[in-house]
């Protein structure tokens, strides 16, 4: 097999580092801005904390949006075994989240 | 929790000072931020946990653009081994309530000297040829390139013994969720030695997976309380601040120098979290 497919790859590489880049980008800043307004002295439950909060949540949800596209892309492509890896990924993070937020 | 207003900088600076440490010799940061956060701020553990997970989370989202960029990132090999990480870390999740505390802090120090001996001991490329053994065909497809500028040209690579690495990822994943860190110890190993991927490409895969296998926890403690956002938010932000700067701190720092002060760091604190295991704070 020769290298001549790899742009096609390649595409799938660009789509995630726009996605990852620009999700930390405004998780951050979301961040910051709230860290900035709890420094000026707004109180917490003011804005300043639901800043950080989705900050984190973003931040939390990126790389399940990372595999989801993922899983979107091989659909696509017809690429049945990845794209039922990719759904199982999604399965074992949507299981862990919801049964272990119960389990304390 | 009540977090005071003045621990917000003390909290950014500790990050910062984290990541940059470990940025200047490329590897992930989270294994100090627990130690720290526990030992200089005086934050409970779990607490500590959470706000390593949310910065595991953005360093490896931060620093992936650039890997993927360069072509290192196996993404369908990580994709793979992403099965075993996060069922790993469903497992420590479910696990984490169980574990008392003193226990998670000698795990810690477990962890923080097998660290210390791997940075010593120096990664060696395995790149013995692989024998030509029937596979089944979609693990074929794991298979890759990746362009070597020392050869000057794109070096073909093979995914060996896969089942060995699944085995591996999953007690990366089962750390990550328990200690809330990237579990470099495990995946170093795993990558190395089980898979035998070109070291390049396996830091660059393993920091992709680092993140998606600190979110399968992360959700859940995040539900549980257990992020609180006024630790977490300047940690995750400290921590990216520090990586940017700890890339361009390399170039001016001597790797062999640096390598001896991060070794002497991860002893250091190993030697606290043994002790805080025993129920001694003060020392």
């Amino acid at each position: 097999m020769t290298v001549s497919t790899s742009d096609i790859p390649d595409r799938l590489n660009s789509h995630l580092m726009r996605l990852l880049g620009f999700g930390t980008w405004v998780s951050c800043a979301l961040i910051a801005a709230g860290m900035v307004l709890q420094a000026l002295g707004f109180p917490a439950h003011a804005g300043a904390g639901h800043l950080i909060s989705a900050g984190i949540v973003l931040l939390i949800a990126l790389p399940t949006l990372r595999v989801a596209v993922m899983g979107i892309w091989f659909l696509l492509h017809r690429d049945l075994e990845f794209t039922v890896i990719a759904a199982l990924v999604l399965a074992i993070i949507a299981a862990s989240t919801f049964f272990g937020a119960g389990a304390h | 929790m009540d977090v005071p207003a003045a621990s917000l900088p003390t909290l950014f600076a500790i990050s910062v000072g984290a990541s940059a440490l470990g940025g200047a010799l490329g590897m992930a940061t989270g294994i100090f931020i627990v130690p720290l956060l526990t030992i200089l701020a005086g934050i409970d553990v779990r607490i500590a946990i959470g706000a390593s997970l949310v910065s595991v989370i953005a360093c490896s989202c931060g620093s992936a653009a650039s890997f993927l960029k360069q072509r290192l990132t196996n993404v369908r090999l990580a994709l793979v081994l992403e099965t075993a990480t996060t069922l790993g870390a469903a497992s420590g999740v479910a696990l984490s309530g169980a574990v008392p505390v003193p226990f998670l802090y000698a795990i810690f120090a477990v962890v923080l000297l097998v660290s210390a001996w791997q940075m010593l001991r120096r990664r060696e490329a395995a790149m013995a040829p692989a024998p030509a053994g029937r596979s089944r065909k979609w693990v074929r497809k794991l298979d890759s390139v990746y362009p070597d500028h020392t050869v000057g040209s794109e070096v073909r690579y093979r995914v060996d013994r896969l089942p060995a690495g699944l085995a591996l990822m999953y007690g990366a994943g089962l750390l990550s969720a328990l200690l809330g860190i990237g579990s470099g110890v495990l995946k170093i190993p795993a990558m190395d030695t089980a898979l035998r991927l070109p070291i390049k490409v396996s830091s660059a895969t393993s920091n992709f997976m680092i993140g998606v296998t600190a979110a399968a926890s992360a959700g859940s403690y995040f539900m549980r309380g257990a992020i609180v956002p006024e630790i977490a938010g300047p940690v995750a932000l400290g921590s990216v601040v520090g990586a940017v700067l700890g890339a361009r701190l390399l170039a001016f720092i001597s790797p062999g120098k640096l390598r001896v002060v991060f070794v002497v760091v991860l002893i250091v604190l190993a030697v606290k979290m043994a002790f805080m295991a025993i129920g001694m704070r003060g020392l």
